[in-house]
């Protein structure tokens, strides 16, 4: 009765009703958390409640009851009362796509053998609905046909029915004057661009993207001074059986213009500092748009809130209040609470289950101790992504911030997924030297030395320590193969310095005639034979003086070349046979070379790849010194690259390049000459001794003196390159750079400085374009018109003044 | 289907039979697969709980341990009146300690098998497993203490003197009974000198006095360690540069004085 108090009384006995199987009903009673002796309370208690509950938990039964069958004194007889649900056998679908059926199950929730209820059998409806919405087919019907089998399970058919695709016929607008259907057609095109265009392109309708645009079509006229535009009403219709019309009334109302900015409750910032980053200004036209931006948080960083943000405010809090003011008037007041400084806390890391924490850390700008920094936050998480040892969504998600308001604090999480960032690549390249060579690289980019032999970290290979080790291997399936190997710790020891090595290994059985020497009265003897066995070891290091900027170099290289053609003067026959070398760039024999180089770096670009400011000063000084039987030289370069910002999307970039190499002991020296002209892509596996100067507008190697009547080239001792270039950076994501270029480059090589004359540049001009794509690296095409003929080397070049088109994969020209 | 045979079975005892089979076979992929058709006659029935406790340590064996882990925990949430809910809920904290990798990889595993060991102790405080229970939470919390002393050390090196200082003062007070902690108090007194060293002198004072007072710390409750001893160099250096700041602030004073301004 509703007026009894609840009493307490002992459990005397438990009765399950409802199945019949004895065990299941022990499992209820068990499961019911009663037992025999308990003290509960009747009619309801905590107890019985919590009964009830694990026993609907189990999702067996529709219905749970427990009621007094008998009361003696304080002792009761109790009943479960349960109703089994039918359970699900199979189900199964008609009228759809075979490949649709897998997603379809991953999207249902239902499971063979649990019970179904029809709220489950509903929502599985739904699901089908929305998934086929999604895809456009905004009027799916679907009918469940039920069939009871004989061990009391129920078998589903969903029908579905997706009839004909829905497509956006025509959008239409009433109520606009100032703008035209076409500007407010864009403007819902502009905000929600990837999902937008397919609303055109893909032709579908997709309702949550609609109802943005509907916001996007109000932010339009916002942005235009338009602050009390409104959409008064919109209707989607069926315009015929497979297509819908859209029709959005809007009310434009008047445009409003700027009066006053009024900052109230800032200490920190003075009013005209907040106002300038607002970017709006008095007697201006209204703009909300740019108000909520440079207010909350724009792509530059440079919003109001950023200023706090970045000051450790992170509690910061700015409220705009705009009231009108006469007829065409806003006033805004800025209520700003500042709040206190906060610093960083304890920064954790999780989720890393190759990569470790130190390979993260090191990475992370956001420092314990520190002032809190939105900007400390996005660079992080920028660094990280550059790693590519996560995914993006993990990190785009930002770490967690836990706040200590006792300390003021800001921990932080980060939280990582960890996919793959190693590369296997498998090319094939035409090279008009070698043919076609087959490359084969794989690049380990989180590769761990340390885990070498640790078991558990072999994943294929051992990971974990943001190290990177290349193995490559080319060969052009006759006479040509070359293999590598190499690797980088990019901090070595714990700081910024990376150390690192390579070694590799060519050889040539054969070679294109272009590259021996012509023997005019000569014949061969036997087949040739080139190997070069080389390896190095650098170390990097910054330095804190003159500025942070610099940074010394030192790279410890051994070369072993070996190069045998031996020739017989047809002249003499008789007479033993000569060795000339099968390589025209190495001299003849087996020689040997081992050299350091230091270089002290000055770099301020702002991007390694495409920069627009800053400059890099690079000076070397290479020696391979006169020991035994080595080969000698001193090699010293010079190489500037200085930057022009103009405007925000164009740069104008000029460099320098001057080269020497001179001789220790006073012999000629023989390797590591300059050869100039054409792409990184002309020398792609084909410069053994020499060092290519790359110049647009001309073949590689044209450039510089020659041996043999002017047939071979034998590379220059002394070097002047310069470039120039005008960028413009047109495509800036995360997918894709491009930069078009106009460029004009001048360069030559000279044998020594007997013959040396500045004045005397192989010259060229034209437009380029330089394209970085995340998976395929730098791209660089250009075409260019030389101003000066030159010496060709290949039989279809005439070497005089034209355009020429040349490209280059893997990497830039600079 | 493990060798494409199918499953058969007429009953729960004859599942469970077979899947017990396959267990001491190894095969523990088909013996689940064995376990999970004694549910099919209901979890109820007298096999089923002994088939759960089974399908779990089919998982531990495979090494599966997360998935064991969950199958430990239906266990005793299903089979409450159990004897083996504490064996139950320790093997699912140890499933926990087992997946902890090492120390530089995420470790929230062994967050998670320290918060169930010291539910398990809470629960069965008298249980023979709690010596063990407690031994893994030392091992745990010491990995926790070395993540943490390497972070320290990052910045140490890396000069970021301010956060490496705090990391380690954050180390023990959050592992003081670790092995950690006098590594941890040393690191301390050797940042809070280098960081005082690169400070303006106005914040010079405080930061010579954390290096002090975290060495004093160290030699009251390590006088052991031989990083007491190390430390002592730091702990000279910082008395010394604390007696000169003091006696040139007196200077100043006096100065100040005679000048009536202040000099602060």
């Amino acid at each position: 009765s509703p007026g009894a108090q609840a009493s307490t009384f002992i459990i005397d006995n438990i009765r399950v009703e409802g199945v019949e199987d004895q065990q299941t009903q022990t499992f209820i009673s068990q499961t019911s958390g009663l037992a025999r002796g308990m003290e509960v309370q009747m009619p309801a208690g905590q107890r019985i409640a919590d009964a009830i509950r694990s026993i609907y938990d189990l999702q067996l039964f529709s219905d749970v009851r427990i009621y007094r069958e008998s009361t003696t004194g304080r002792n009761v007889d109790l009943v479960i009362e349960v109703t089994p649900e039918p359970r699900l056998g199979r189900y199964n679908f008609t009228g759809i796509k075979g490949r649709h059926e897998d997603d379809l199950r991953e999207k249902i929730t239902l499971l063979s053998g649990r019970p179904v209820r029809p709220s489950d059998t509903e929502r599985a409806k739904q699901q089908i609905k929305a998934f086929y919405a999604e895809k456009g087919y905004l009027r799916t019907e679907v009918d469940i046909e039920k069939t009871t089998t004989a061990d009391n399970r129920v078998n589903l058919t969903f029908k579905v029915d997706r009839r004909e695709k829905v497509e956006v016929e025509t959008i239409d607008f009433v109520g606009n004057e100032m703008f035209d259907d076409g500007d407010l057609r864009g403007a819902m095109d502009e905000t929600k661009e990837n999902r937008w265009w397919r609303f055109w392109k893909g032709e579908k309708f997709k309702e949550n993207a609609y109802e943005d645009d509907l916001e996007s079509v109000v932010d339009y006229y916002n942005a235009r001074g338009y602050y009390d535009a409104r959409i008064v009403s919109d209707s989607v219709y069926y315009s015929s059986e497979d297509g819908i019309g859209i029709r959005v009334e809007v009310q434009e109302g008047q445009k409003y213009y700027v009066r006053n900015i009024d900052w109230e409750g800032n200490t920190i910032f003075p009013d005209r500092t907040l106002t300038e980053r607002l970017g709006l200004e008095e007697d201006e036209p209204w703009n909300g748009k740019r108000l909520e931006e440079n207010l909350l948080g724009n792509r530059e960083g440079s919003d109001v809130m950023g200023l706090y943000m970045d000051q450790g405010y992170m509690r910061a809090n700015i409220q705009p209040t705009v009231r009108v003011v006469g007829d065409d008037s806003l006033d805004i007041t800025f209520d700003v609470r500042e709040g206190e400084i906060y610093n960083f806390g304890d920064i954790q890391i999780t989720g890393n289950n190759k990569t470790k924490s130190h390979v993260i850390r090191r990475e992370l700008y956001t420092v314990p101790g520190q002032r809190f920094s939105r900007s400390a936050i996005q660079e992080s998480i920028r660094r990280l992504m550059q790693l590519k040892y996560f995914s993006q969504e993990s990190l785009a998600a930002g770490p967690d911030v836990r706040v200590d308001e006792q300390d003021k604090q800001a921990n932080l999480t980060y939280n990582v997924e960890e996919v793959g960032s190693d590369q296997v690549e498998l090319s094939g390249t035409y090279g008009r030297q070698l043919g076609l060579i087959l490359q084969l690289g794989f690049q380990f980019n989180n590769f761990s030395i340390q885990n070498l032999f640790n078991g558990d970290a072999w994943r294929p290979l051992p990971t974990g320590d943001g190290q990177k080790l290349g193995v490559n291997v080319r060969t052009n399936g006759t006479f040509y193969q070359s293999y590598s190997l190499s690797f980088t710790e990019p901090w070595f020891r714990g700081r910024p310095t990376p150390l690192g090595g390579s070694i590799s290994y060519s050889r040539f059985s054969n070679t294109p005639s272009q590259f021996r020497f012509q023997q005019q009265d000569r014949t061969e003897v036997g087949d040739g034979r080139f190997t070069r066995v080389s390896g190095s070891v650098f170390y990097e290091r910054r330095l804190g003086w003159p500025d942070d900027k610099f940074s010394t170099g030192t790279t410890l290289g051994f070369q072993l070349y070996n190069n045998v053609q031996r020739y017989r003067s047809s002249t003499d026959p008789s007479a033993e046979p000569v060795n000339r070398g099968l390589i025209s760039s190495v001299p003849p024999g087996r020689n040997q070379l081992v050299t350091i180089r230091q270089s002290l770096t000055r770099n301020s670009q702002d991007n390694p790849l495409f920069p627009r400011s800053g400059s890099k000063m690079e000076l070397s000084l290479e020696v391979a010194p006169p020991i035994g039987d080595l080969q000698q030289y001193h090699k010293w370069r010079l190489n500037t690259r200085w930057n022009l910002p103009m405007g925000n999307k164009f740069s104008l970039g000029i460099g320098t390049d001057f080269g020497y190499i001179g001789s220790l002991t006073g012999e000629d020296v023989g390797f590591e000459r300059f050869e100039v002209g054409g792409t990184p892509f002309d020398y792609s596996g084909y410069n053994y001794g020499t060092d290519p100067v790359f110049v647009r507008g001309f073949p590689a190697r044209v450039i510089g003196p020659r041996a043999n009547d002017g047939q071979i080239p034998i590379g220059g001792t002394v070097l002047n390159k310069y470039t120039a270039e005008f960028r413009w950076k047109a495509v800036e994501s995360q997918q894709l750079q491009a930069q078009p270029y106009l460029f004009a480059d001048a360069a030559n090589t000279w044998i020594g400085f007997d013959s040396y004359n500045p004045s005397e540049l192989y010259r060229a001009a034209g437009v380029g374009l330089k394209i970085f794509l995340p998976i395929v690296g730098m791209i660089e095409v250009n075409y260019g018109y030389n101003f000066d003929s030159y010496v060709p080397l290949e039989a279809n070049d005439d070497g005089v003044s034209d355009w020429t088109f040349q490209f280059s994969l893997g990497r830039g020209f600079n | 289907c493990s060798g494409g045979q199918r499953l058969r079975y007429s009953s729960a005892e004859e599942a469970y039979e077979k899947g017990m089979v396959e267990f001491k076979d190894e095969d523990y992929d088909t013996a689940i697969k064995f376990f999970r058709g004694v549910f099919q006659y209901g979890r109820g029935n007298e096999f089923a709980e002994d088939a759960q406790f089974r399908i779990a340590e089919s998982y531990e064996k495979q090494r599966r341990y997360l998935l064991a882990a969950a199958e430990y925990n239906r266990f005793a949430k299903l089979y409450t009146a159990s004897q083996r809910v504490p064996i139950a809920e320790f093997r699912r904290a140890n499933m926990y300690f087992k997946s902890s990798p090492m120390y530089q990889l995420d470790q929230s595993d062994s967050r998670k098998a320290i918060e169930f060991y010291q539910l398990f102790i809470e629960r069965y405080p008298q249980h023979e497993l709690v010596a063990t229970a407690q031994e893994h939470i030392v091992e745990l919390r010491g990995k926790l203490a070395h993540k943490k002393f390497e972070a320290a050390e990052l910045y140490q090196r890396r000069k970021m003197y301010e956060a490496a200082a705090k990391t380690y003062e954050s180390l023990f007070d959050k592992y003081p009974e670790t092995d950690w902690a006098d590594d941890a108090l040393y690191g301390a007194v050797r940042s809070y000198v280098d960081y005082a060293d690169n400070s303006v002198r106005a914040k010079q004072d405080e930061r010579y006095q954390a290096a002090v007072d975290n060495y004093e710390r160290l030699t009251q409750l390590f006088p052991e360690s031989n990083k007491t001893k190390e430390a002592q160099s730091h702990y000279r250096k910082a008395r010394e540069a604390l007696d000169r700041l003091r006696k040139e602030e007196e200077a100043a004073d006096s100065i100040a004085e005679s000048d009536s301004t202040d000099n602060r």
